[in-house]
């Protein structure tokens, strides 16, 4: 068995503690520093990173809130102007509906004083065409004139009568 | 054709090299070696070599390894063991390259040899008791004596636990070596009735195939085992029972 023989020991211990020391030297002394190194740097990348995360989540959350109660605000604005503006064409209507009014019972009143009016003046001159058409007739009648004063007269007492 | 199934396992010299009268032949052994520290080097620096953020998956598979490393050394000994984590990582990745270089075919297998093994064993052997010592004192001795034991078991009790403690480097090291040592020598000799039985060789053949997939799971096995158990000597020595 080869692995018994004496002679090649000395040649094996020699090679595996000149092989050995030296690839713990280089592990231990260029090696693994930088894999502890990248692995180092990627965890406070990752710390760094995630810590900025938070700081924008809380950034944003802030913006949010600022956002939420800008549109509230907005929102009671907006409905503080329609209820304003409802109010105030409430108001106007109301205005034009009265100004309306009164100008249309103004304008009933004038009518009804020109309608009377027309009427006095249309019963006076029926008087006078009465009186004129109960010259004319009694003139054709009786063949002889009457004077204004008695056709006045008696057109007068015969309106009272039918009044 | 008909060699050896042992003769893989040979040593033999490729420079002549004499230091002091010694004999310190480069050889086959020694050429393994070299080629283990190369790989082993290289993994780590060409893997490394972008120091990327989002490693590729060369670099991943560096710092999987080392993470697998660090979790098993504070898995048992806890943070303390950070300082030992250089060593740790250079001897689970000495024996797992050397163990898997030694599955390629013609290949030479340097944990295959006791003396190789049994030398890493007593060097962690003798360092953990120096730490033990360094770390406790006299008071390194309590750990042969498990705590709560009643006064009459100690006869019994102490002289288990330093045969047991002086074990260590004898069930470490021949752990390592016999299972190379099996695993290639069975290897070899079913391989050698693939080319015996003519056509009906393919059913050694499959053989030596599932073999081979069952000894490249032992080869890491027992670079795993292997760095396992130092660390837990290593927390023995620190924490004592």
């Amino acid at each position: 068995m080869p692995q018994l023989d004496i002679s090649v020991f000395p040649t094996q211990l020699f090679w595996l503690a000149l092989i050995f020391i030296a690839l713990y030297l280089i592990l231990w002394k260029v090696a693994l520093p930088r894999v502890t190194e990248v692995r180092e740097s990627r965890q406070v990348r990752i710390e760094s990173d995630l810590e900025k995360a938070e700081a924008l989540k809380t950034e944003a959350e802030a913006a949010l809130a600022d956002y939420e109660r800008t549109i509230a605000e907005a929102t009671a604005k907006a409905q503080d102007s329609v209820r304003e503006a409802a109010r105030k064409m409430a108001e106007d209507a109301e205005q034009q509906r009265d100004a309306l009014a009164a100008r249309l019972s103004d304008q009933l009143t004038e009518a009804e004083k020109r309608i009377s009016d027309e009427k006095e003046r249309a019963i006076s001159e029926i008087g006078e065409i009465a009186a004129d058409l109960t010259q004319a007739a009694a003139t054709r009648l009786i063949g002889s004139e009457i004077s204004q004063e008695d056709a006045n007269a008696a057109v007068a007492a015969v309106m009272r009568e039918s009044a | 054709m008909a060699t050896s199934p042992l003769e893989q396992f040979e040593i033999k010299t490729l420079i002549p090299l004499n230091l002091g009268g010694v004999d310190v032949s480069f050889t086959n052994s020694s050429l393994y070696m070299v080629v283990t520290f190369v790989l082993i080097v290289g993994f780590v620096m060409l893997g490394m070599r972008q120091r990327a953020l989002v490693p590729n998956r060369f670099q991943c598979a560096v710092e999987l390894s080392y993470e697998f490393i660090a979790n098993l050394l504070r898995d048992t000994v806890g943070n303390e063991g950070r300082k030992y984590f250089p060593f740790i990582f250079t001897l689970f990745m000495f024996v797992l390259f050397g163990n898997l270089l030694g599955m390629t075919p013609y290949s030479f297998t340097f944990t295959s040899h006791i003396v190789v093994t049994f030398a890493l064993a007593i060097v962690i052997f003798i360092g953990v008791t120096i730490l033990g010592f360094a770390k406790h004192g006299f008071h390194f001795f309590s750990f042969f004596l498990p705590p709560g034991t009643p006064l009459p078991m100690w006869p019994l009790l102490i002289p288990i636990e330093v045969i047991s403690y002086l074990s260590r480097p004898i069930s470490l090291s021949v752990r390592l070596f016999a299972n190379m040592l099996a695993g290639h020598t069975l290897l070899k000799v079913i391989a050698g009735f693939v080319a015996l039985l003519g056509v009906f060789g393919v059913v050694p053949f499959a053989f030596v195939v599932v073999l081979t997939g069952l000894e490249i799971l032992i080869a890491f096995l027992q670079a795993y085992v292997f760095a396992i158990l130092t660390c837990l000597y290593i927390n023995d020595a620190l924490h004592l029972h």
